[in-house]
């Protein structure tokens, strides 16, 4: 029977095992055999005292970057933050602009901490890659993400090089403003007819839950929204810029024949190398000129000014906000109407 | 009031915005086009880097969400059927499988929404079939095809999307021959066989697909499309049969199979509860609906299989195929690319094309000569596909050199018994389709051997004697002929006409065959007289004749036994109808012995008879069901009698018939061996189950034990009953047996351990 099997085995296991004279101990019922026998023993490149180079420990952390614990990511951003090499190449970009679009609100702030460390000169050709992660931020269905993408969109917008902003304002011109839209609760797709008004825009869906934490995070859109507008329709460009655009006159049209300098993809809206057949949201729309941009602006400016007008009237911070962006919304408007 | 509160609820997960949009569309279109930049922007990110992508769970749920919705907003997602469909094209060797998997199910469900249509469907689906690497996403996207040609032909034939699919499938096998099409090619080949295994596709343009399959230049495919002739038909008949019947073998769309299948178990169990609860109006319409569905189906068994030709007779030019077919893969000039198994099936198919279409393949006769040996592998094979292939169009000088080598190699008194029966069964069967084939004198030779010691060789020969003397007795020797045969050689020698046969000439008939006896029997019960005289009671009949009374039939049935003149019979007079047929019982005898003096004397006055019968009744009357069914009578009768008298006749065999290779070699003679025998018992044992059911029984979900609940039955309830206390009262010797017993149990369970 069963029972009677396993009383005696018990039993077994309690027996003291015999020891005699001249004879091997026996081994216990726990020891594990632990030599083999083999021809060949091949260590490719074992050694208890490895040092690991500074390069491998920093690809180690930026892999580290995806890692499922939040703890961890954040950690490691916080080590590559400090470890920054002077050359960044791609695959910290790529492996840490995911995280613009983390669900952790610290993994985040440290994400943008280290993007705020990273030099922009190595930053500038990855410009694309990180707008295509604020824009899904902007679209995300979590409040405190879509809160937090302005931060990231405020960085690349006050970026040192001069290039850096020009690259989201002309590249991505028409789709960063219908993500505002979103994102502030603006209706910019449906253009109202004659005679009617747009609806109210509602600001409780901005941002959290707390009223005080919505205030901050629509004045943080509304300055990234002010700055990205500002940008992209006026010329009045800061000091940097105009000496980068500076180029050394021969001709009255010399410029017109040089390839543009303030691009670092002057060429994309020809769109030489995509296959893709012209999509609303696929494309990199033409927006290299103010002229064009405002083309685009035109589209959804009625639905823009009635958020910024029922943004103006909350008052407060963010009505001056509003107040200022509709003061230059209609000044650029006056100009360009002056012009055509 | 609740409706504003909903509307400022704010979704926090995609099921709570995809259920909200839902109920109110209009309100939450704002949070839908946010959603659908999101997918956008994600989309985009996945451009820039297909295999890196990682976010897969959230764009997952992103791409379902917008497909569930996007009726809801038709102009918003105008693309976005077209941009799953180039996600993808473009990136679908390298994304992650269950993302891959997420787009065709979305992509279907589009489909089933009417968003895209069947065929762009399938024109995105279908490249990746053959383009994907993944041997589980191939199988999916099988499946699906399957599943979405079925759904569209289910009540009408879908004409425009079954081209669409079937151009697809030839451009497959069209366009490459070569090693590297082999796995389209079969693609193409075995999903066209799916469809016409399930009478999805019946038309002629399916098996030309099949043909060009057949063709291919690839082994594999070649023999995919040759089996597909072969053996689709009986698949697709079982599949019907099954389809009839109660089980539904229906792969792809396993809930329905599901529901069917428990159909019988619910009524069981409807029932079973109508007996033990209370009963309630409910539960006894719920059984009557459970008992009609039932009944429904069972009709639905027995409903008439609809008209389906076979492949081999929907082919279109028929001769060029078994002439492509015969020149491409079994001349020699093709090489060896076929192993014998396969040659063999191609020989019967080409075979089976010949015989069917009565073609003129004339190269296949002498490429046969060489295998028609004895000790050729597979003779057997070689011989069916020889008999398959003649018909009465072959050329004679053509067929007797094949007769003659089977003769001479198989039908000799050096080889074994069986060889010889093979050889004169398949000269059977080749002279039954082609009798000119063979010379009288080597005729005479071959059915010397009806005194063969070997039964199986006695009784080919006496075939090939019962068959000669339907066909042409005058090639048989004198006493092989037999008496009916001899007397109407005789008779048609008398008359001058002497009946020959000739090649080319097809027997054609002239009129309903045994129109006469009809005749003869109508003059017997004095039909013919009042046909114009008595209209009223003619006009009854004729209403009734249109449908056959199966009572009226029976009773035909009784009055009409075989009587012979020689033996006396007590004719009993008191039958239930009066009408006619005891008169017929009666006249019977007289009739009989009327039938064999005509025999005898009468050939060709009987000839004349017959065009006189053709010409009264053919000329003057309509024939109802019921006068066929009384010819039909007539006619058994007849050829019964002629069986009776003049040995066996020759079964009808047409030319489309298929020779079996096994029934060649004749009746199984001896004991079954070893072998034989251990495989009919392991076919009798096929759905038995052995062994203990104790284990079985456990693990089938069953109530309560008796044994069980005698187990927990709470022991105060049983500490006053005999069983328990009886123990303590036992007598010494009862407790010692007891003892014993538990004792000798033990040691057996041990000993069994």
């Amino acid at each position: 029977m069963g029972s009677q099997k396993k009383k005696n085995e018990k039993k077994k296991e309690f027996l003291k095992p015999k020891l005699k004279v001249g004879k091997t101990k026996p081994k216990p019922t726990s020891y594990t055999e632990l030599g083999f026998k083999a021809k060949a023993i091949g260590l490719p490149e074992q050694s208890i005292t490895k040092t690991h180079t500074s390069r491998e420990t920093f690809d180690h952390y930026v892999s580290l970057a995806r890692h499922h614990s939040h703890t961890t990511r954040r950690e490691a951003l916080t080590y590559l933050q400090t470890h920054l090499p002077e050359e960044v190449d791609s695959s910290l970009f790529t492996s840490i602009s995911p995280l613009i679009l983390d669900p952790t609100s610290t993994v985040r702030a440290a994400a943008l901490s280290l993007v705020h460390a990273i030099p922009p000169s190595s930053f500038a050709p990855h410009v694309h890659l990180i707008s295509l992660y604020i824009h899904s931020a902007m679209t995300h269905l979590a409040p405190d993400i879509r809160a937090d993408s302005s931060k990231f969109l405020l960085f690349a917008l006050k970026a040192e090089d001069a290039d850096i902003p020009m690259q989201v304002v002309t590249r991505s011109w028409e789709k960063t403003l219908h993500c505002f839209g979103s994102l502030l609760g603006w209706d910019l797709a449906t253009t109202p007819g004659p005679g009617e008004s747009v609806p109210a825009a509602n600001w409780n869906k901005v941002g959290n839950a707390t009223s005080l934490d919505r205030i901050t995070n629509a004045s943080e859109h509304l300055d990234a929204l002010s700055l990205f507008l500002r940008l992209g329709l006026s010329e009045n460009l800061t000091p940097e810029m105009q000496a980068q655009r500076q180029v050394p006159l021969y001709h009255a049209d010399t410029s017109k024949h040089l390839i543009p300098r303030n691009t670092t993809a002057p060429y994309a809206r020809l769109n030489l190398f995509a296959d893709d057949k012209g999509r609303r949201w696929t494309t990199v729309s033409s927006t290299e000129d103010i002229g064009a941009r405002y083309q685009i602006l035109k589209g959804i400016l009625p639905g823009i000014l009635a958020g910024l007008d029922s943004g103006r009237r909350l008052g407060g911070e963010i009505g001056r906000k509003c107040k200022h962006l509709i003061d230059f919304l209609d000044k650029v408007k006056q100009e360009t109407e002056k012009l055509q | 009031m609740p409706k504003r509160r909903r509307a400022a609820l704010l979704p926090s997960n995609i099921a709570l915005l995809q259920n909200l949009i839902r109920r109110d569309p209009g309100s939450y279109k704002e949070e839908f086009l946010v959603q659908y930049r999101h997918y956008a922007t994600q989309k985009e990110i996945l451009a820039t880097n297909p295999s890196g992508f990682h976010d897969t769970e959230a764009f997952l749920d992103q791409i379902g969400f917008i497909a569930q919705v996007c009726t809801c907003y038709p102009s918003e997602t105008k693309e976005y059927p077209e941009d799953l469909a180039d996600l993808l094209k473009a990136h679908h060797s390298v994304l992650p499988v269950e993302l891959r998997e997420k787009i065709v199910q979305s992509l279907v469900l589009l489909r089933n929404r009417g968003i895209i249509s069947s065929e762009r469907l399938i024109q995105v689906i279908f490249p990746l079939l053959t383009t994907t690497n993944s041997k589980t996403f191939r199988k999916d996207i099988y499946t699906t095809l399957v599943r979405i040609l079925k759904n569209a032909n289910r009540n009408t034939k879908a004409p425009k999307l079954n081209r669409t699919v079937q151009t697809l499938l030839f451009t497959l096998l069209e366009s490459t021959d070569g090693p590297a099409a082999a796995p389209d090619g079969l693609w193409a080949a075995k999903l066209a066989r799916e469809l016409w295994r399930r009478s999805i596709w019946d038309d002629p343009r399916t098996v030309e697909i099949m043909k060009q399959a057949a063709l291919h230049g690839n082994t594999k495919v070649a023999i995919a499309g040759v089996s597909f002739f072969l053996g689709v038909d009986r698949e697709r008949e079982k599949a019907e049969r099954k389809k009839r019947g109660l089980a539904d073998d229906d792969d792809s769309s396993n809930a329905s199979s599901d529901d069917e299948n428990d159909d019988k178990p619910q009524i069981a169990g409807i029932k079973h509860r109508m007996g033990i609860n209370k009963k309630t109006g409910k539960r006894a319409r719920k059984l009557e609906a459970a008992m009609r569905s039932l009944k429904k189906k069972e009709k639905g068994a027995s409903l008439p299989t609809q008209l389906n030709f076979s492949a081999i007779h929907l082919l279109h030019d028929p001769q060029g195929f078994a002439e492509r077919l015969f020149s491409q893969t079994l001349s020699r000039s093709s090489g060896n690319k076929f192993t014998l198994e396969q040659r063999i099936q191609i020989l019967n198919l080409v075979s089976r094309l010949i015989g069917v279409h009565k073609l003129s393949v004339l190269g296949l006769y002498s490429y046969l000569l060489k295998y028609l040996t004895p000790k050729q592998r597979n003779v057997t094979q070689f011989m069916a596909a020889t008999a398959q292939a003649s018909h009465d169009l072959v050329p004679p000088d053509v067929l007797s050199p094949v007769i003659r080598k089977i003769a001479d190699e198989f039908v000799s008194d050096g080889v074994a018994a069986e060889v010889a029966a093979a050889g004169l069964n398949t000269i059977r069967e080749i002279l039954t389709r082609n009798p000119l084939a063979i010379e009288a004198d080597l005729l005479q030779d071959l059915t010397a051997y009806k005194g063969s010691k070997s039964k199986s060789v006695m009784m080919a020969a006496r075939s090939l004697i019962g068959l000669y003397r339907e066909v042409a007795p005058d090639m048989l020797s004198r006493k092989d002929r037999g008496k009916i045969a001899s007397m109407e050689m005789s008779a048609a020698a008398a008359a001058g006409e002497v009946k020959k046969l000739r090649f080319g000439v097809e027997n054609v008939v002239e009129g309903i065959p045994g129109l006469e006896l009809l005749e003869k029997w109508r003059k017997e019960q004095g039909l013919d007289k009042d046909d114009e005289d008595a209209v009223p009671k003619d006009a009854e009949d004729d209403d009734d004749a249109w449908d056959i009374d199966v009572s009226d039939s029976e009773d035909s049935d009784s009055g009409w036994i075989d009587m012979e003149s020689d033996v006396e019979y007590n004719v009993s007079d008191e039958e239930d109808d009066a009408d006619g047929n005891t008169d017929a019982g009666e006249d019977l005898s007289d009739d009989d012995s009327d039938k064999e003096q005509e025999a005898e004397v009468n050939q060709p006055t009987k000839r004349v008879k017959t065009e006189d019968a053709l010409q009264t009744l053919m000329a003057t009357k309509i024939l109802t069901p019921a006068d066929f069914q009384k010819l039909d009578e007539l006619r058994t009768k007849a050829g019964l009698d002629k069986i009776l008298h003049g040995g066996k006749a020759a079964s009808a065999t047409t030319h489309e018939d298929t020779v079996d290779a096994t029934s060649l070699l004749g009746p199984k003679s001896g004991k079954a061996d070893k072998a034989e025998r251990l495989a009919a018992v392991m076919e009798g044992r096929q759905d038995r189950q052995f062994g203990p059911k104790k284990g079985k029984k456990d693990s089938q979900p069953h109530s309560t034990t008796n044994k069980e609940k005698a187990r927990k039955k709470n022991f105060i309830m049983m500490i006053h009953k005999r069983d328990v206390q009886g123990k303590s009262k036992k007598s010494l010797r009862d407790k010692q047996k007891v003892l014993r017993a538990h004792v000798e149990r033990q040691k057996k369970s041990k000993k069994k351990h």
